[in-house]
């Protein structure tokens, strides 16, 4: 009966996470249940690459587990864990460019018929996470949290640590730069 | 699990609606909005049983190790280690000090003066007479001492700086800074040894 109401949204994250530090590992099971799709899909969104992206979930989840007694409870825990799950991605991709690509990533969307258009597509795609990447933090947290996470800026606000304003002038000057460097990505 | 599209009416509406950046930033998170894998749940919690139970607290933020991105929190967490390290030193032998104050506290209600005393006395004659030699060539090879020591003109504290310092630091002193008045006034220090 416990585990139907851990599913229920409303739920206070801080008894879901005290029940894990009280040594039950299930719990947390609900948690990555909850979270899996979101952070799946801001590594994804960041990586390119579906097995890297699952790769790096999965750690981002084991990172979180280990450093569950530090989430304060000030915040929702999908933040928290985003916020986890965005740097390690980005962690992760600065390796992978350190290392020479001999496997480039072919594109997210749906195969196309045409596959100049396929190739396309995925150089755009490749453009905006090199772009998103490239950008300084803190610029490059919020826009991969906003966009990638898919955080509110309240949320961003409380799982940074940062006031709400200041959040917002960082998405602004975040997009600011990234137009600049997309455009910079077209022209060449 | 939905999208929330972009509201450019988030930034305080400063940002232009058909923003490029936006617009390719929102194209792309409708592309990469694959579902995650069926098995990433059991891959976490199997990864997980592996791993104690996390701590709470403190302890698990000092525990914990921090990210690389984050050299603010390494700088602090390695900080706060440190201090408690400092704290621990300097509690550690501050009981120390204490206990030994306490046990000559009560232990020492015999104190012996007069050996330290007439240690302490026994070198100043010796010791005033050094400084001259060391003060003189410098500056008053032509120069009577009392002549030279008239211009500093702080006669009463010299006298008892030297008194209270027999020790052959006074020397020292002496020669690094050139105070000649003090030659003078170091054969007054004889005076103590009637006490």
């Amino acid at each position: 009966m416990a585990r139907v109401a851990w599913h229920d949204a409303r739920v206070d994250d801080r008894s879901l996470v005290d029940t894990v530090l009280d040594g039950d590992r299930d719990a947390f099971r609900i948690l990555v249940e909850r979270e899996q799709v979101a952070v799946y899909r801001a590594c994804l969104r960041i990586l390119g690459r579906p097995h890297d992206a699952e790769d790096v979930a999965q750690e981002s989840f084991v990172m979180a587990y280990r450093a569950l007694g530090s989430y304060r409870g000030d915040g929702p825990l999908g933040g928290w864990l985003m916020r986890i799950a965005t740097r390690h991605a980005f962690r992760r991709l600065g390796q992978r460019r350190d290392v020479a690509e001999l496997n480039p990533e072919m594109g997210l969307s749906a195969p196309a018929s045409d596959p100049l258009t396929a190739l396309l597509s995925g150089e755009r795609e490749r453009a905006v996470r090199l772009a998103v990447a490239g950008l300084r933090e803190p610029y490059r947290e919020v826009v991969a949290l906003r966009f990638f996470g898919e955080l509110s800026l309240d949320a961003i606000a409380t799982a940074t640590g940062r006031p709400p304003n200041t959040v917002k002038t960082h998405l602004r000057r975040g997009l600011e730069r990234l137009r600049a460097d997309l455009g910079r990505e077209v022209a060449a | 699990m939905s999208r929330s599209p972009f509201d450019p009416s988030e930034v305080d509406g400063s940002l232009d609606p058909r923003d490029p950046a936006v617009e390719e930033l929102e194209r792309y998170a409708t592309i990469a909005s694959d579902q995650a894998p069926g098995n990433l749940a059991d891959r976490v919690m199997s990864a997980v049983a592996a791993e104690p139970t996390p701590r709470r607290g403190l302890m698990a933020w000092l525990v914990t190790p921090p990210s690389a991105g984050r050299p603010f929190a390494r700088f602090a967490r390695v900080t706060v280690l440190g201090a408690t390290l400092v704290l621990a030193v300097a509690g550690a032998l501050y009981a120390g000090e204490l206990a030994r104050l306490v046990r000559d506290f009560s232990v020492g209600s015999t104190p012996p003066p007069s050996p330290s005393i007439t240690e302490s006395f026994e070198p100043s004659p010796s010791e005033s007479i050094s400084p001259s030699p060391s003060v003189s060539p410098v500056e008053s090879e032509s120069e009577s001492p009392e002549q030279s020591g008239e211009p500093s003109g702080v006669p009463t504290t010299t006298p008892r700086s030297s008194t209270s310092q027999p020790s052959p630091t006074g020397s020292e002193d002496e020669s690094k800074s050139p105070s000649p008045s003090q030659t003078p006034e170091e054969t007054d220090t004889p005076e103590p040894t009637p006490t």
